[in-house]
């Protein structure tokens, strides 16, 4: 999954700390950075306390150890994203997905609870919401993404839970909102409709797993002659990969779901209960009971208003974070990297693409502070638990070129599976957990 | 494969975190079951206590199978291929392995005593 730089300019590139990055390709990365440190008196600004920036703050926190570091995130409790599909079905408390941030906080860090306002990069700066600023060697940018509702015409996330609109993404508290208005639809019955928008989105499986579950739902409470969902697609499929995009439609078109391709959800009258879609016969104005929103994403405003953001390309219009896809350094200043949802890079993000990338960012920040250049290279793994039933998922993990690549072999990814149900439902909360500490 | 050994490794310490009031019940009964055998100065080793409480685990793990998927909110009918069936078997076996812990010490004085 990591690999060491084969490009042609990496020959003259020196190893950093002995044979560690050697080992990557053949022991994988855990090897390649176990004994790697630096005893520079170097600060690093970390951007973000999510699943990305305490990873790499707590691996930082080992292998700096005269190094200060800053972490800028005002937010006290995080949450466990991945938990949210399960909140919003009813099957989990939204209290499951809460992480109290300061647990995960390291002692020696100095954690800054505002929000950023400008990255300064020219100048490794950052500035604070208070005016604040704060001045650093190297910059970690793992802030997430930015939902942006207000692009959908007469969207309010406050009514998300509300008169048949559910939202999962938005937060526990919506996703709680939301099992209410997805269960009265479930008993109640009507049209269901779920939506996914044209642009990158965060864990792209979430919104055909909230469509595999209350179908799942709705087969528990007998409704199936009552209630009816539709799907529709900004996009040309429904998920990256052909066959599992084949899958989905094909099992959603077993259980009477249509699916609507490149129909993108541009607004709502959310009192008339009425949805605008833009499709390639023009506009269509469609009445639900049901409405699940996903909303479009983007960079937050301070990446996409800095110099950081991709100025040109499939990433621009987003203002995603300029990176090189393979090391996640930025792409013109070499003091900075970024890690998770907010880069400009290929496929869609999850928490399995931080796991692996977190630690390559640590491996590559740390040849950078030691003068040399970053050594391992991500091939875009990332990860989706298809959940198409409750109790049943499929364990889809690819890279960039969308291959498959399983952690485990004996995990068949194109088999619907109690065991990855399992991973899924038991497993990959305490795992997601150790990845904050930074031990996976 | 050392990323998943060190992956699996971290998954199970942290499932057990999760699961820390069960695995701290199963620790304190082992802790108090076996001293008390120790206190019995029976001796630790009883073959035929042996013999029964693999036998007690053998009749424990067909129902640790049975029963597992629903507790993973799941059923059996959802164990539906080879890797389903080989991690159903593993897992049972390693719950009728705590059974096993927990009714050999009894056995053991259950035994002498008779």
């Amino acid at each position: 999954m990591v690999s060491k730089d084969m490009r042609p300019d990496a020959g003259r590139r020196k190893f950093l700390f002995g044979s560690a990055a050697a080992v990557a390709s053949l022991a994988g990365i855990e090897s390649a950075i176990a004994g790697m440190r630096s005893d520079k008196s170097v600060h690093v600004v970390i951007i973000g306390s999510g699943a990305a920036g305490m990873a790499i703050a707590n691996r930082l926190n080992r292998a700096l150890p005269k190094g200060k570091l800053t972490v800028i995130d005002p937010r006290a409790p995080s949450y466990y994203w991945p938990g949210l599909t399960l909140v919003a079905t009813g099957l989990w408390p939204e209290s499951k997905t809460l992480i109290d941030t300061a647990d995960y906080m390291p002692a020696r860090a100095e954690w800054v609870k505002e929000s950023v306002k400008v990255i300064d990069a020219a100048n490794n700066s950052v500035q604070t919401d208070t005016g604040r600023n704060i001045a650093y060697d190297y910059l970690v940018v793992a802030p997430g993404v930015e939902y942006d509702y207000a692009a959908i015409e007469g969207m309010d996330e406050k009514a998300i839970g509300t008169n048949g609109l559910a939202s999962v993404y938005h937060s526990p508290a919506k996703a709680t909102a939301s099992w209410t208005a997805i269960h009265k639809f479930v008993n109640e019955g009507g049209q269901g409709i779920y939506t996914m928008p044209s642009t990158p989105i965060r864990c792209a499986g979430a919104p055909l797993k909230m469509t595999f579950l209350t179908l799942d739902r709705i087969k528990q409470a007998g409704t199936q002659a009552k209630a009816k969902i539709d799907f529709h697609s900004a996009l040309g499929n429904v998920f990256s990969l052909p066959f599992f995009s084949d899958y989905t439609i094909n099992r959603w078109k077993e259980d009477g779901v249509p699916t609507h391709l490149k129909s993108d959800l541009k607004a709502v009258d959310l009192g008339a209960r009425k949805a605008r879609f833009a499709t390639g016969q023009g506009d269509v104005e469609l009445t639900y009971d049901l409405l699940h929103v996903v909303p479009p994403m983007r960079a937050p405003a301070f990446v996409r208003d800095s110099e950081l953001s991709w100025k040109e390309g499939n990433f621009a219009e987003g203002g995603w974070l300029a990176v090189d896809q393979g090391t996640l350094q930025h792409m013109d200043f070499k003091n900075v990297f970024g890690c998770g949802d907010v880069n400009g890079t290929p496929r869609g993000k999850t928490a399995a693409t931080v796991k692996l990338s977190a630690p390559l960012v640590v491996a590559n920040l740390l040849s950078v502070i030691e003068g040399k250049e970053p050594e391992l290279i991500f091939n875009g793994y990332t990860s989706c638990p298809l959940l198409t039933k409750f109790g049943s998922a499929m364990l889809v993990e690819f890279d960039y070129e969308g291959n498959l690549t399983p952690t485990f072999s004996f995990i068949d990814p194109k088999k619907e599976s109690w065991f990855a149900w399992v991973m899924k439902e038991q497993m990959l909360k305490p795992t997601y957990l150790k990845m904050l500490e930074g031990r996976v | 494969m050392m990323n998943n050994i060190n992956l699996s490794f971290w998954m199970m310490i942290g499932w057990l975190q999760a699961n820390m009031t069960a695995v701290v019940i199963v620790l304190v009964l082992l802790v108090a079951l076996y001293g008390a055998l120790i206190a019995s100065r029976r001796g630790l080793f009883n073959g035929k206590a042996f013999v029964c409480g693999i036998g007690v685990a053998a009749v424990a793990w067909p129902v640790f199978a049975a029963i597992l998927p629903s507790l993973t909110g799941s059923s059996l009918a959802e164990v539906s291929y080879s890797t389903d069936y080989v991690m159903l078997g593993l897992m049972s076996a390693g719950f009728a392995g705590v059974v096993f812990l927990l009714v050999y010490p009894l056995l053991v004085m259950m035994l002498k005593k008779g």
